[in-house]
């Protein structure tokens, strides 16, 4: 199990080589020159030429690349055009705050999606199971941003319930040991806060969630009524085990993997799903940076970001697979050569 | 448990089916009877062999019995007797305490009969645990006793197995052990050797019924193989059509076969037949619960067909502890009732 565990792990070296690769191309094929956006509007020809010097754009792409390269294995991903601040402390600056709304929305969206996926298992065909599918799919098409900026415009701009903006009121203050402001406030036993943190997360959370809770839904309801027609639910009935035995026991562990599974894609989307979720809330995140970095065409500050998000990405499937492993002896077998 | 007071030969069958008759609700509301008016009873530590073609209704008495089906699916007319109970209208109350220790089954499909996540000693704990008649280290001790006993050599090794780490007839072996722990007093063994390699299903068969004999275990055991059973088998019903076409004691049934198709079904075993002569089967196909009409289930395929056959009811002739039902026995049965 650790020598599978250690194989996907260095199989991310080629995965990050690969898109680091098409999106240093990709940045520098795009129309517009970087350089014209780190100079005055009224700058000469010779000054956008020694800010182009200045920043290694006048070198062939292949060798700007290799520099990246060599640089980026040691965490140094350059400086941002716009910033002028080490890329690598900007993402590290902004990171625990998408983590924090990732988490908690994925939280939200499976303590939701998952009973409701069993419950509408369970009592296929009724008007409940109806109910939930229409939610589900409700939920599926409803685009975050529109969601966002209603939820906005209804309980905090019209009711005035929830803070719309930020992570924290301004004059708040906090000690900042993770990033991640409930694990600080707990942290600093400064439990007062916890209530004031949660009061700016739910809305972004419950906007990103709104969209998974019908999916993960979905995929339960399907994984149960798979298992729950298995040979072995009927063993379990027989050996006269208590139906709440047997759901605990043999009907979901069994119809775990595939939850699993969706939770691990889910989150990998989320991940990115929360750029526009992060804007609309003024979420101070890797999505707000990645959204800046982008309309002022800051190439460094978008690699970094880009790689990691990626890293997250695969270290998110990794994860996914050591689940799997925990869940299921027939793939610790399969993995154990 | 030894019990210093004998216990009384307990008096009557240990389960009695009376009348019964069952019908399957479709998805699209028909009403479909697959059994109708079926009787028999298993006397303590008999083994009845029930033998039927695909079709037949014989998967269907047994879970039936155990009342494995749901209400919505399955409806239950007449009475299955248990001891004091009528299994075919007890409670779920009821049903759960019998389930797995008065009366227990294994299944056709050891490869999915077992919960591919849990260890074997999980398994065989959680059918100990259900019940509470072992505790303590009681239990582990019963546990391996029941596995030596199902002719595992290394009983310790296999309570860490998983099931996919076993072949089909050790998972089977497992499966018997699990349903004889709580000694049930009646064993409902559904094709248990059907799915199994022809050299392992000897040895299967053999283990059950050593058991049975040696716990004084009754056995209802279904088998669309006749000549698997009929060494084993103290006692044999033929269904057909969900019609019991004869039924009584083994001997009889095998010597002197009084309906046409347990004959044909005779001709048919292997070993039978004369050296030379190519392997016979019954032309025809059993009739699809849709095509049922008036008259024997049977004529289409009847040597002995003729017109009055394919009107009404057939007669249920009886001759002492022998019965069938055809209007045409093939030998004296006496008078019709």
């Amino acid at each position: 199990m650790v020598r599978a565990i250690v194989l996907r792990l260095l199989g991310v070296i080629p995965v990050l080589f690969l898109v680091t690769l098409v999106l240093f191309v990709l940045l520098r094929l795009a129309p517009g020159d970087a350089a014209d956006l780190l100079v005055p509007d009224d700058a000469g020809e010779e000054e956008v030429a020694r800010v182009r010097e200045r920043w290694g754009l006048d070198r062939p792409i292949l060798e700007q690349y290799w520099r990246f390269l060599l640089a980026s294995l040691q965490l140094d991903f350059g400086r941002s055009y716009r910033y002028g601040a080490d890329v690598f402390s900007l993402i590290v600056e902004r990171l625990p705050a998408t983590i924090e709304l990732a988490f908690i929305a994925l939280a939200l969206a499976a303590i939701v999606a998952i009973p409701l996926g069993i419950i509408a298992a369970l009592r296929k065909g009724s008007a409940l199971d109806g109910a939930i599918s229409v939610f589900a799919i409700a939920g599926v098409s409803t685009p975050t941003f529109w969601l966002g900026i209603l939820l906005v415009l209804f309980l905090s701009a019209e009711l005035n319930l929830l803070p719309s903006a930020g992570r924290l009121p301004y004059g708040v203050t906090l000690p900042h040991v993770t990033g991640i402001y409930l694990l600080d406030a707990i942290l600093a036993w400064r439990l007062d806060l916890l209530g004031l943190i949660s009061s700016y997360i739910i809305l972004p959370a419950l906007t990103l969630a709104f969209g998974m809770i019908g999916v993960i839904a979905r995929i339960t309801r399907g994984a149960v009524i798979d298992v729950a027609q298995e040979e072995f639910i009927t063993t379990a009935v027989s050996k006269g085990l208590k139906r709440g035995e047997i759901i605990r026991h043999h009907l979901m562990p069994n119809a775990a993997v595939p939850i699993v599974t969706i939770i691990g894609l889910e989150l990998g989307v989320l991940i990115s799903g929360s750029i526009i979720v992060e804007v609309v809330f003024s979420w101070p995140g890797l999505g707000t940076l990645l959204y800046q970095a982008i309309s002022v065409r800051d190439i460094p500050l978008v690699t970094g970001i880009v790689v990691a998000y990626t890293t997250m990405f695969i270290f998110i499937n990794v994860l996914i697979d050591i689940i799997y492993f925990m869940v299921d002896p027939r793939i610790r077998a399969s993995q154990a050569v | 448990m030894s019990n210093s007071i004998p216990e009384p030969a307990p008096a009557g069958p240990v389960l009695s089916i009376e009348g019964l008759s069952l019908f399957v609700r479709a998805d699209d509301g028909q009403r479909l009877k697959i059994v109708e008016n079926a009787s028999f009873s298993i006397a303590p530590g008999q083994f009845f062999a029930l033998v039927g073609e695909s079709g037949s209704g014989k998967t269907m008495i047994a879970r039936a019995v155990m009342r494995l089906v749901p209400d919505a699916v399955l409806e239950i007319d007449g009475a299955i007797r248990f001891g004091a109970h009528d299994l075919a209208h007890a409670s779920e109350r009821v049903l759960r305490p019998l389930r797995g220790c008065e009366i227990t089954m294994i299944f056709q499909e050891p490869m999915s009969s077992l919960n591919p996540l849990m260890t074997v000693e999980r398994q065989l704990m959680e059918a100990v645990d259900a019940h509470g008649r072992f505790k303590g280290v009681e239990r582990r001790d019963r546990i391996l006793e029941l596995l030596r006993r199902v002719r595992f050599r290394d009983p310790e090794l296999i309570l860490k197995a998983f099931p996919h780490e076993l072949s089909g007839g050790m998972r089977q072996r497992v499966m018997i052990a699990a349903a004889l722990i709580n000694e049930p007093k009646l064993l409902i063994a559904d094709e248990p050797t059907t799915a199994l390699d022809v050299t392992i299903q000897r040895e299967v068969l053999d283990i059950i019924a050593e058991l049975a004999r040696d716990m004084g275990l009754a056995v209802l055991f279904i088998s669309h193989d006749l000549s698997l059973v009929y060494e084993n088998a103290d006692e044999i019903a033929v269904l057909y059509g969900g019609v019991m076409m004869e039924q009584g004691p083994a001997r009889k049934v095998i010597e002197s076969p009084a309906h046409p198709y347990t004959a044909a079904l005779l001709a048919c075993v292997p070993h039978r037949r004369s050296k030379g002569s190519r392997q016979v089967g019954i032309e025809g196909a059993v009739p699809s619960v849709a095509d049922w009409r008036e008259g024997c289930r049977f004529v289409d395929r009847c040597g002995q067909a003729r017109a009055a056959c394919r009107v009404g009811a057939m007669p249920l002739f009886v001759k002492e502890d022998h019965s069938v039902r055809c209007l045409a026995p093939l030998n004296d049965m006496g008078e019709r009732h």
